[in-house]
């Protein structure tokens, strides 16, 4: 591809803004990077460029015209593949049968040229990783290292002019990555550009030729590599905006913990290839935060804290005693309470109203006898509802009515009613505005104050910075930093997440 | 060498049966071999040729009608309006034959089902409406579309063309089989096709089918006219074994196809199972109607025993799947 532009991109979801007025764009063949932090609008973009998602505003401009791209099809005209991140593969069929689906060669009319198809998978899959991935296992047998080199190989199956690798290295060993770079580089050879997105800064600087880097749905900035030098420390101010550690958040002091019980212990506990020998102690009262990229094993932490997951080997003390769950109410009796990621699907009784959402936890706890003391639980519910002030203050409101961060403070709330012992945040502040981030973290930091362990896992640095006393970094499944309260700092959560200064 | 060989030889079986054992089908094929033994003993004569001609009489109708359902399931949809285009093909045909428009107005029979299968693919993959409740709506349509042309079972089926039924071809294979084997060969060429392939992806996910490039909604709207393919052969079977057209003939059918399908392992969800498990399927259904009237079971209890059985052999499928997923949360 020679030319290939991308101006005023945007696209909303709702009311959330995804991409606005994004820029992007290059000449020739090259090896063009984009980052940015989670939610900065990489993965939407490259989607948009796949035609999976229609733009909202904007124009694409390819080869000296104007091109629209609508659907799948389109981009597959203009010779653009996509390597997904959540996968385009089908479970149910072979790797071989996933790489050419869609693009089979054929002998006649309608027979697949079954043989031909198969062969040239097997070409472009040994390219990639001799030998390693049977061509006629099925995809979900398949460990997600195996599956994302799948879809590399797919997207490549359809020989295109611009290959876009969403974040298609975060699942790959060190040496895949290494044999990955030098198939691009040969493919780029050969008349092939690349849209190569990826959080790590050490990937970018080897092989790209040009950089983008996005925040917040915009386009913030532009390295040239071969004018500028090939540093770190150049792309991370852009990646957060603001001038390197120039950036305080009011952090909350430094709480001296009255108990110096330990209430939970993870002793090198692991799950699938999610959480790798993690081991770490937290203290009666702690706020401990949870950072580190997306998707390196806080979600299954959270969920083996809840005791949704069970350990699979290794060792979960709560309140000295080894804990065994293999289900919520185990925990939930015990006095930790889940606030899940997602509140549509795992946190809420959509359909329902307040008051129900808020007592269902009640029968879960044996709070209720047969018949219900409808008086009592409305005033439990209405004092809740005081309490986290949701608007409106009506307990027989349908929950599905509620905007986002009303619905975020009946999920949250509903624990409240009891005495928590832990609780653990998985993202609280998704979609959520300012007002209610404040009056919940206010909630949180009260509730620690008495004794209420709390554990947060957050997207957003500010968050983990102002509210935690101790912050584990994760990355591929282990902790690999623990932050003390003292050393939080935005410069220092990113420097620890990106793992600056380490390769590999 | 000798030793190797049998090594290499002993490494391919194990293959084999592990791909044989991990298949979909699998539990169906064990009940379906415990009920043609259970057959064998409580009826002396199961295996001699009248007898297995006769069964497969009965039988045939129902495994075309498995294979069109399975095809239908596995693309991710529904069509609980199969039994009604086999009773509609019944009644075109009956109130339209002659003595010497035989073959035409066949034609017109499979061309009314595969309108019924348009209508389907149309409503279901184009608009993208509920597969439950849309064929269950064009169930009633076409049902009362039969009763309004046929209102009584009736019509008129020329004695020389409904006893090819009764026939044997090349004196050894009787005609239901005959028309099985047909069906089976016609599987077996489409099997060999993309479409066949692409079926099974919009089935198993369909927003991934759809990134890699896959028309979804056309795709559907194939898997219903090819299933029409096979809901029309199994119309004829009715037909050709009736001699009448009656629009309750096909009744039974949509969901003992369904039945069928789901014992022969063919998930609900699409993308999962195969044509064999519906052939499979059906036969356990129809031995199973087989076995219940030999052992003499009191009529009280035959229902109770079916459904039983059913729900046996559709634990003995799940039983494997608990023990690879541990675990029901989403991780």
């Amino acid at each position: 591809m020679n030319l290939f532009e991308a101006n005023n991109i945007s696209k909303r979801f709702g009311g959330v803004v995804a991409l606005i007025d994004a820029e992007f764009g290059f000449s020739g063949c090259k090896i063009c990077g984009l980052v940015g932090a989670n939610g900065s609008g990489k993965t939407t973009f490259a989607r948009i460029c796949a035609g999976l998602i229609n733009k909202d505003s904007g124009n694409f401009y390819i080869d000296g015209e104007t091109k629209d791209i609508n659907s799948p099809f389109d981009a597959e005209k203009l010779g653009i593949a996509l390597a997904h991140q959540n996968l385009s593969l089908i479970p149910d069929l072979t790797v071989w049968e996933n790489i050419c689906l869609g693009h089979e060669l054929r002998k006649g009319k309608i027979f697949p040229g079954n043989k031909n198809s198969m062969d040239l998978s097997i070409e472009i899959l040994n390219d990639l990783v001799p030998g390693e991935i049977s061509i006629n296992s099925k995809i979900s047998t398949l460990n997600p290292a195996q599956k994302q080199i799948v879809e590399i190989a797919k997207a490549l199956y359809r020989k295109p002019k611009l290959l876009i690798l969403d974040e298609s290295t975060a699942a790959l060993e060190y040496f895949h990555v290494e044999k990955l770079f030098e198939k691009i580089k040969q493919l780029k050879e050969d008349g092939m550009s690349i849209i190569f997105i990826s959080h790590r800064l050490w990937e970018i600087i080897k092989i790209c030729d040009l950089l983008y880097v996005f925040r917040n749905g915009k386009t913030v900035g532009k390295i040239d590599f071969e004018k500028e030098p090939r540093d770190e420390n150049l792309i991370v101010p852009l990646i957060t905006g603001g001038d390197f550690c120039g950036i305080n958040y009011i952090k909350k002091e430094k709480k001296n913990l009255i108990e110096k019980n330990v209430i939970i212990r993870f002793d090198e506990v692991s799950y699938r290839n999610k959480l790798n020998k993690v081991s770490f102690e937290i203290k009666k009262g702690e706020i401990v935060g949870i950072g580190g990229l997306h998707g390196q094993g806080q979600e299954e932490l959270i969920m083996a804290l809840s005791g949704a997951v069970p350990v699979e080997s290794g060792k979960y003390y709560f309140e000295g005693k080894e804990f065994r769950s293999r289900h919520t109410l185990n925990a939930i009796r015990k006095g930790i309470y889940l606030v899940p990621g997602d509140r549509q699907k795992d946190g809420l009784f959509n359909n329902h109203s307040i008051l129900r959402n808020i007592i269902y936890p009640r029968f879960t706890l044996k709070k209720e006898r047969l018949f219900l003391k409808l008086k009592n639980l409305y005033k439990i519910t209405g004092d809740i509802i005081k309490k986290i002030s949701i608007n409106p203050p009506e307990s027989e409101m349908t929950v599905k009515n509620l905007s986002g961060g009303n619905q975020q403070k009946v999920v949250f709330g509903r624990w409240l009613q009891f005495q928590p012992k832990v609780i653990l945040l998985n993202d609280p502040t998704k979609g959520v505005d300012i007002e209610t981030k404040d009056s919940l973290y206010r909630i949180v930091n009260e509730l620690s104050l008495k004794g209420t362990t709390v554990i947060l896992y957050s997207s957003s640095n500010e968050e983990i910075i102002c509210n935690c006393d101790r912050v584990f970094i994760m990355f591929e499944g282990k902790i690999v930093e623990e932050i003390e309260h003292e050393d939080i700092c935005e410069d220092k959560l990113i420097k620890s997440s990106l793992r600056v200064g380490e390769k590999g | 060498m000798i030793a190797r060989k049998n090594n290499n030889q002993k490494i391919l079986l194990k293959e084999l049966w592990l791909r044989v054992y991990k298949d979909s089908s699998f539990p169906g094929f064990v009940v379906l071999i415990l009920l043609i033994i259970g057959n064998a003993i409580l009826q002396k004569d199961f295996f001699s040729y009248n007898i297995i001609k006769s069964n497969f009489m009965i039988y045939t109708p129902l495994i075309l009608a498995s294979i069109a359902q399975a095809i239908i399931i596995i693309s991710g949809s529904l069509d609980l309006s199969l039994g009604a285009s086999m009773s509609l093909f019944t009644v075109i045909t009956a109130y339209f034959m002659t003595d010497t428009n035989v073959f035409p107005i066949v034609m017109l029979g499979f061309a009314v089902v595969f309108m019924t299968g348009a209508l389907n693919g149309a409503l279901i993959g184009k608009l993208g409406l509920s597969p439950l409740i849309t064929t269950y709506a064009t169930q009633a349509i076409i049902i009362g579309f039969a009763m309004f042309i046929l209102p009584n079972a009736g019509g008129y089926v020329p004695k020389f063309f409904y006893r090819i039924y009764r026939a044997d071809v090349l004196k050894v294979i009787p005609a239901p089989i005959f028309i099985l084997i047909i069906g089976l060969i016609i599987w077996f060429v489409i099997s060999r096709t993309t479409l066949y392939r692409y079926i099974y992806a919009i089935g198993s996910d369909e927003e991934a089918a759809y990134a890699s490039g896959l028309k979804v909604s056309n795709i559907r709207f194939a898997a219903h006219l090819i299933a029409s393919l096979f809901i029309a052969i199994a119309g004829l079977c009715i037909l050709l074994s009736t001699a009448t057209g009656d629009f309750r003939s096909g009744n039974p059918f949509a969901l003992n196809s369904v039945a069928a399908v789901v014992v022969g392992g063919v998930s609900l969800t699409g993308g999962k199972g195969n044509i064999w498990g519906a052939v499979f399927g059906a036969l356990i259904l129809g031995l199973l109607n087989n076995l219940i009237f030999f052992a003499q079971i009191s009529s009280f209890y035959q229902t109770f025993a079916k459904g039983m059985i059913i729900v046996l052999s559709l634990s003995m499928a799940a039983i494997p799947r608990i023990f690879e997923e541990k675990y029901k949360f989403g991780y």
